[in-house]
Parts: structure tokens; C-alpha cells; sequence
């Protein structure tokens, strides 16, 4: 073992107390929304929260508890991810293989790359994509959330470049055997590339757990509205300059800080717990399609 | 090679046929929006629109303010909900929905109108944002609530009824409330002599700023209630000074105020009128209409609010502080002092109490710099409009609902305002339905209350109180009778709250409503947000001593070169058309 010089030391401490710093800045927020949620309601509005409830008591939660918004809001992210997830995965699948494939077995490939690459630099932009989903009926249903962003182009390139690392030989020998391309998709080239496939399934659910434009402008009841749009409704300040002739009864009600901690927090509960199982998969899924290529 | 071929074969193919569809977009657009409105979702509304359009001949020629259509017609809405209509009213409520309760049978079985929402959005920005991409898209209901600026684009290209006909559809009562604020509603909403829109009633009087201290501060320290800008400088002086929550800390922020400047709660609109300068609205000058914020009068307050600052009297980090962060300094005992509205008891006041039961606020009439009495700047009442789709056969149905709205509402001899209003165990009930036609009574309706419920407060006799009064009588009362989570009611309608310090103002006629009440003119939609941002930024420099108050001579030639001349142009040419 090779004793660590004294540069080294004075790197690992500062870069220790840096990385702790900067973990800090991520997790602080966390505890702080969940402190503020196990609070009494006076308390949060008098800011006297920081990292510790004040005045512990379970009535916010006891309030979302008995919400049926949130948990119907719950039921339609849920059904998204699942729904929007495994869509995601399919075709990112199906179609980084082709793609990974040389010119010369797939004519115009290429010009089919650059076909989706070009979707992720323009899109039709808003009033029209409204009014497509609009016109084609899938407005006000859960697939106006998942459809229109169906293929993850991004992930689609990163799944192209994994599978390229993966040695032809493999392919060529399945060919051999007998196999055609689905076999050896499916095969050979899935089961090779679980750490990939596992870190975009990550990606693909975040993204569309954390999505909530698409809900609030696709949706036509707010029964409908996935979990974030909801909590986009709960979260916002109301513009006090603005509060009209009746509305100002409603102020106290809606400016709960304590109840809108809860949601947030129970909110994020579900996409937390994911982590932990696909995080072993995460910098061995990215790095390896980086540096060999 | 003759795979290659094919693929190339089909490439083209596919490129055509996108370009194919690409034009045929383009191409029946425009048809298709009306297509799309009548056949909505479900495809029924067009057989029954179409049903109802052969009986507009006969219809049309009686006109019968609560006439019902037989066969019933369906008109379409949209509309925004919220948490307080959610958990206050539907869920105590079992079976009811938005798109299915009382007022729509109500509507259904005595006018034959059929409500159907095409969407319905949750959060007031998530309504205008639902809104705008709709109506953008060509998405417009039957009957549509908007904004002026929305209403004159709305007219501007062709998509709403001229409203005046229908006008004659006015019930008795409707007529009585629906003019009681005035003309201005009607003005507003008129472009090019035709009237586009039916307004909401509501009172721009309920905006007036009134000075909220903490009173048992006040008495604490001896000090008498503000009669002079003086006096209230000593108050903010006082409590800053002698750390009134007495936690040995340095910590008491004088004179609470919020990043926006302009504010409903720790505002500084009733600041400035004190020095009788008025921000942000149009003040009438010698015949012509100026804009308040680049008056002379602004320069003094401002140099005094940049001396507070200086001193310690306002929070040194208020320029990043809106409104709900600022309610944390009274909440918790830090502030004892601010400029706001009416409501400012129930929110945030309410939370001092919570914590603090022996902290008590009152609102006290804005005092003036000099002998001059100041008078208060509100806005035009009315912020909302019902306009009507040109689609839509029946323009008459909204006066109709209209009419019946009110009946339910503010008869008083039909005394249904306990089922159709407030009801017992559902408060708002009234939000139900997808026609609101704002306030009862116009002008006056919230100080009515409070002068109808005075005498009862005294007595403790709620006989012969009726609607919203009777309600407020039970709120005010059970802070009276003990319960102090209360006791933000008896703050603002209570015998001596806020709204006693409004009468007062509407007694002594201290009121400058807004003079430009028309809509937003062309370069004020292209040029005031750059020029509201401009204005607002200055005003934190100098407040904050980080401009003197020189640069404010500078800014006022700025906002001139830089389209406030040409708004100011458009306005007086309003003005003068409005005489």
C-alpha cells in the first residue's frame, strides 16, 4: 500500500469537506420541509422552524391522510410512471438496437438518428401541441402524459452508445446459432446491458414523476391531475395584491405551511424509495457507456 | 443494393406523406375549431345546440328574463376551483359535484340551461394558464369569464357577442345591482361603442389601505393612537427601540414591508397616499390623466422610506421578502406595524394570536403628512367579465342565469340564501355555481354588513339578520363569546374593525379610484411590465440608499422615452372619448 503524501491529504480533506458541504445543500431542504410537516401550524408561520419540528403533532399529516385530492392525485402518478415507465423502456429498447447497428446493415441510419436527435432540439411548441392532443383525443386522458413523450430521446442515445461497447462478437455468434435480430435483442443485448437499462428506468420514472406542466394544461378535471400538478395548485403563493372580494376568507385556509410540507414531503416519499434499489446500477450504467467510447 | 432501394422508396414516401399533413393542418384549422366546440368530447352537445337554434325565431320575440328553453339547450363553460371549494363545500356535501349539483339543476329545471364544463382548473395561475393555451387554440366556451385584456382580445378578433341586446333580459333586482357601482363596469367593457362583456359586481373599496398596529404594544408603551405621520413614526420608533416581544434580541422590524411594494398585506400604497402621491394607477391632473408613480408627490415619501431604511426602521432584507415570508415577522412577535387591507386580521394576524394570545391589532385610517386629509387609492370594483362565444345561439341564457343567480342570492323576500348561499354545513355554497355575478348590492355590499350587524353585536340579538351578515354576526359572535380562533373576524367585520375604519372613509368620502378604467391600450401591453419592472426596481434602489434620489428624475425621463408618453397619449385619448 502506498502512503498517501501530504498533498494528497490536504486534497482528501478539502475535497471531504467539500462533498459533505455540497450534500449538505441537497439534504438540508429535505429535512427542513420535514421538520416544518411534523410542526404546529403557528409555529411555521411564525418561521420559527428550522431543522427540528416545533410543537410536535401529527395533524397535517392526519389532514392529507384524510385527503381524498392527494391520494387520487397519488393513484394517477402511480398509474403514469408504471404506464409511462415500461413505454419508455420498450421503445427506448427497441429502438436504440437498430440504431446502434453500422450504416452498412441499416441503410439511412444516420438520417434516422437525426431524425430524433432533431426532436429533442425543436419541438412544435406549446399552443400547437395543445391543440394536437387536442384534435386527436387524448386530451383529458392519461395517455396526453404519456404519448407525446413516449421515446426519451436522450436515453434512446445513451442505450445506442452502450450497445455499441457491447463486443460484436457476442451478436455475430448468436447470428450462428441461429438467432435473427429480436432473439438477439432480447437475448443477448438486454440482459448485457442490465446496468444501462436500470439507471434510464430511473431516469424515465423521475421525469415523469416530477413532470407536472403537461398534466395541468393536458387535463381537463383537476381529479385527473397527477401528483405534482396537484401539489403545483397547493405549493404556489397566492399573489396578495390580487386577492379579491371573497377570496380573502379563503387565505387562511390555503396558507397552511405545515399541510403543504406534508404533501410535499409524502410526495417525494414514493420516487425516494426507488432510488436505493437501482442506485448500485447508476455510475456503472453511465460512466461505462462514457469512457470506452 | 435492392434492400437499400427499398428503404430509400419508402423514405420518400414518408417524407411526403409528412408534408401531406403538415398542410392539411394548416389547411382546416380554422373549420375545425368550430367543429370541435360543438361536437366537445362526448359528441351530444351538437345535436343539442342544433335543436336549440330552431327555436331561437320565437324565442327572441318575448323576452322574458327567467324564460325557460324547452327543449333545453346545453351551454358550455370553464371554470377554476380551489382548496376552499373542495374541502368546504364539496366534501360536506354527499353526491355533489362541480359538474352536477344544486345550481346546475337549479339552472337546468327553471331555465332549461344545461351546464357542461369543458375543463375545469385548479389554482387561479393554473386557470390562466389552462386558459390561455385554450383559447389560443380556438377552445372558447358558450359563456367565458375573463379579464379585461382578455375581453378586448377576445373582441378584437371576432370571437364574442355584442352583449347590449341582451341587456334587456335583466330581471328587476338584477338591474338594481348589477348598475349600483356605477357606470365605469360597463365603460370598461365597452370597445368601438359596443358592449362586449357583463360585469361581476363587485367594490374596489374593500382595497383601501388602512395602518394595522399591535394595540397592546400601543397601550404597553402609552402611546396614542396615530393622528399624524409623526405620530406614527414615534409608534415605529418605540417598537423598534424597546423590544416589545422582550426576547433581549434586536429584532423588531418597524414598519413591515413586502418586496412587491404594492401589496394587499404590508403594502406601501397607503404609505404613499398619506404623502398624497398614488403609485402604480391614473390620477386625473388638470383635466388630463397622469400616472401616479412619476409624480413629484412620490419623491418625499420615498426619501423618507430610504431614511428608515437607513436607520434600521424597515427589515434590511425586504427586497427579497414577498408577502407570505413577511407575515412570519408578525406571526411570531417581530412586528408590530404595517399598511394593508381589511382581511389582513384573519391572515396573517391571526397566527400572532394563535401564538401569542395576549397580542391584539387593530386598523387605524392612514394619516396624512400634512393638514390635507389623505385619500385612499382603490381600483375599479369589477375585475371580472362574462363574455359570449359568437357560437353561442342564446346569448340571452347568461342575463337569464344571471337573474336567478341573484333571485337565490340577495332576494330578500324569497329569504333562500341559506340554501342557495351559505348553507349551514357548506359555507361558499354559492361558488357552485358556473355563473357568479360578484356582490349583492354593489358598491356597499361588505360595509352594508357590517353596519347591518352592528347593533346586533351590541345587543346580542341576531333576529331578523338574513345571508352573509347573519353568517359574519355567528363569526364575530363566537370571538365575542370566548373562542379566539375567532378573533380575526372581529378584526375586520367586528364593531370596531376594520370596516368601521372603511365607513369612515366612505363617510368622509376619502376614496381616488383609479381614473383609467378602460383596457389595457396597445403599448401598454407591449411596454408596461418593462416599465412596472423598471419602476419597481428604482423605487428598492432608493428606498435601499443604493440610488439617491436624484436617479428618480432620471427615471421619470426614462419611463417617458421608453413608451410611457405614448401610453399616457392612449389613455388621455381614452379619457377624452369617455366624455
Amino acid at each position: 500500500m502506498i502512503k498517501d503524501s501530504r498533498g494528497r491529504k490536504v486534497f482528501l480533506i478539502t475535497n471531504n469537506i467539500f462533498l459533505i458541504a455540497a450534500s449538505l445543500l441537497c439534504l438540508l431542504p429535505i429535512i427542513h420541509i420535514a421538520a416544518v410537516s411534523f410542526s404546529s401550524s403557528s409555529a411555521a408561520t411564525a418561521g420559527l422552524v428550522r431543522l427540528w419540528p416545533v410543537n410536535f403533532t401529527l395533524n397535517s399529516y392526519d389532514y392529507v391522510f384524510k385527503r381524498v385530492e392527494f391520494w387520487r392525485s397519488m393513484g394517477v402518478s402511480l398509474r403514469r410512471i408504471t404506464l409511462g415507465g415500461s413505454i419508455n423502456m420498450l421503445l427506448t429498447i427497441i429502438i436504440a438496437y437498430p440504431l446502434s447497428k453500422e450504416n452498412r446493415s441499416f441503410p439511412f441510419r444516420t438520417f434516422y438518428v437525426w431524425l430524433f436527435f432533431i426532436t429533442t432540439l425543436f419541438n412544435g411548441g406549446l399552443i400547437p401541441g395543445y391543440m394536437l392532443i387536442n384534435r386527436i383525443g387524448l386530451i383529458d386522458t392519461i395517455w396526453s402524459l404519456i404519448l407525446p413523450g413516449a421515446v426519451p430521446v436522450f436515453n434512446v442515445i445513451l442505450l445506442l452508445n452502450f450497445y455499441r461497447q457491447i463486443p460484436k462478437e457476442l451478436e455475430e455468434a448468436a447470428f450462428i446459432d441461429g438467432a435473427n435480430h429480436w432473439a438477439t435483442l432480447w437475448r443477448i443485448y438486454v440482459p448485457t446491458s442490465v446496468p444501462a437499462l436500470a439507471t434510464l428506468t430511473l431516469f424515465a420514472l423521475v421525469g415523469h414523476w416530477n413532470s407536472w406542466f403537461d398534466g395541468l394544461i393536458y387535463m381537463n378535471r383537476p381529479e385527473h391531475y397527477p401528483l405534482q400538478s396537484y401539489l403545483q395548485t397547493v405549493v404556489i403563493q397566492r399573489d396578495l395584491s390580487l386577492v379579491g372580494d371573497d377570496e380573502w376568507k379563503d387565505l387562511m385556509e390555503v396558507s397552511d405551511r405545515t399541510v403543504k410540507a406534508a404533501q410535499i414531503f409524502l410526495g417525494a416519499l414514493p420516487i425516494l424509495s426507488v432510488y436505493p434499489f437501482l442506485q448500485r446500477y447508476f455510475v456503472k450504467g453511465i460512466v461505462l457507456g462514457s469512457i470506452k467510447g | 443494393m435492392k434492400r437499400g432501394k427499398l428503404f430509400f422508396t419508402v423514405f420518400i414516401i414518408l417524407a411526403v406523406a409528412m408534408l401531406f399533413t403538415a398542410v392539411g393542418c394548416g389547411d382546416n384549422g380554422q373549420d375545425k375549431v368550430v367543429d370541435n366546440e360543438q361536437v366537445g368530447k362526448d359528441g351530444t352537445a351538437k345535436i343539442e345546440s342544433n335543436g336549440g337554434a330552431k327555436d331561437e325565431g320565437e324565442e327572441s320575440k318575448k323576452i322574458d328574463p327567467f324564460g325557460k328553453y324547452d327543449p333545453p339547450i346545453e351551454v358550455t363553460f370553464v371554470r377554476r376551483t380551489d382548496d376552499a371549494l373542495e374541502s368546504n363545500v364539496l366534501s360536506r356535501l354527499e353526491g355533489e359535484t362541480i359538474d352536477e349539483n344544486l345550481y346546475t339543476r337549479l339552472y337546468e329545471e327553471r331555465l332549461g340551461i344545461k351546464a357542461r364544463y369543458l375543463w375545469i382548473a385548479k389554482g387561479q395561475e393554473q386557470y390562466q394558464q389552462k386558459f390561455n393555451v385554450a383559447i389560443a387554440s380556438g377552445d372558447i366556451p358558450d359563456i367565458v369569464n375573463v379579464n379585461l385584456t382578455q375581453l378586448k382580445q377576445l373582441a378584437e378578433n371576432d370571437l364574442i357577442h355584442d352583449v347590449s341586446a341582451i341587456m334587456e333580459y335583466t330581471s328587476p333586482l338584477c338591474n338594481e345591482i348589477i348598475h349600483s357601482t356605477g357606470d365605469e363596469p360597463f365603460m370598461a367593457a365597452t370597445f368601438n361603442g359596443k358592449l362586449f362583456g357583463i360585469p361581476q359586481v363587485g367594490s374596489g373599496k374593500g382595497a383601501a389601505h388602512l395602518i394595522w398596529l399591535r394595540t397592546d404594544w400601543l397601550e404597553r408603551y402609552g402611546l396614542p393612537a396615530p393622528k399624524t405621520m409623526d405620530d406614527l413614526f414615534n409608534i415605529i420608533k418605540t417598537f423598534v427601540k424597546s423590544d416589545p416581544d422582550g426576547n433581549g434580541e434586536d429584532d423588531t422590524i418597524g414598519l413591515a414591508i413586502s418586496k412587491e411594494l404594492w401589496n394587499g398585506y404590508a403594502g406601501l400604497e397607503g404609505f404613499f397616499n398619506g404623502y398624497h402621491a398614488y403609485p402604480a394607477i391614473w390620477i386625473e391632473k388638470e383635466g388630463q390623466l397622469v400616472y401616479g408613480s412619476i409624480q413629484p408627490e412620490m419623491r418625499q415619501p420615498l426619501v423618507k422610506l430610504a431614511e428608515m431604511y437607513r436607520e434600521g426602521y424597515l427589515d434590511k432584507e425586504f427586497a427579497v421578502k414577498d408577502g407570505g415570508k413577511v407575515a412570519e415577522a408578525p406571526a411570531s412577535g417581530r412586528s408590530g406595524v404595517h399598511y394593508g387591507q381589511q382581511w389582513n386580521s384573519l391572515w396573517p394576524l391571526q397566527a400572532n394570536r394563535d401564538n401569542d394570545p395576549k397580542a391584539d391589532w387593530k386598523a387605524f385610517p392612514i394619516v396624512s403628512i400634512d393638514g390635507e386629509p389623505a385619500y385612499n387609492q382603490i381600483p375599479m370594483g369589477s375585475s371580472g367579465w362574462y363574455a359570449i362565444s359568437k357560437n353561442m345561439k342564446h346569448p340571452e341564457a347568461l342575463m337569464k342565469m344571471y337573474n336567478l343567480f341573484m333571485e337565490k342570492n340577495y332576494d330578500k323576500d324569497k329569504q333562500e340564501y341559506s340554501i342557495y348561499a351559505n348553507n349551514s354545513n357548506a359555507e361558499g355554497i354559492w361558488k357552485l355555481s358556473p355563473v357568479i355575478t360578484g356582490n349583492g348590492e354593489g358598491e356597499n355590499y361588505c360595509l352594508e354588513i357590517w353596519r347591518t350587524i352592528k347593533e346586533p353585536l351590541k345587543t346580542g340579538n341576531p333576529e331578523g339578520l338574513w345571508g352573509e351578515a347573519r353568517a359574519n354576526y355567528g363569526f364575530v359572535k363566537r370571538y365575542l363569546d370566548g373562542d379566539d380562533g375567532y378573533w380575526g373576524w372581529n378584526g375586520t367585520k367586528g364593531i370596531e374593525g376594520s370596516w368601521s375604519i372603511i365607513n369612515q372613509y366612505n363617510k368622509n368620502n376619502l376614496f381616488l379610484m383609479e381614473s383609467f378604467i378602460g383596457a389595457p391600450t396597445p403599448t401598454m401591453v407591449d411596454k408596461m411590465s418593462t416599465l412596472n419592472k423598471m419602476q419597481h426596481e428604482i423605487l428598492i434602489r432608493i428606498i435601499m440608499g443604493e440610488s439617491s434620489i436624484e436617479e428618480f428624475d432620471k427615471f421619470i425621463i426614462d419611463w417617458n422615452k421608453l413608451g410611457g408618453e405614448a401610453i399616457t397619449q392612449e389613455v388621455n385619448d381614452w379619457y377624452q372619448s369617455t366624455k
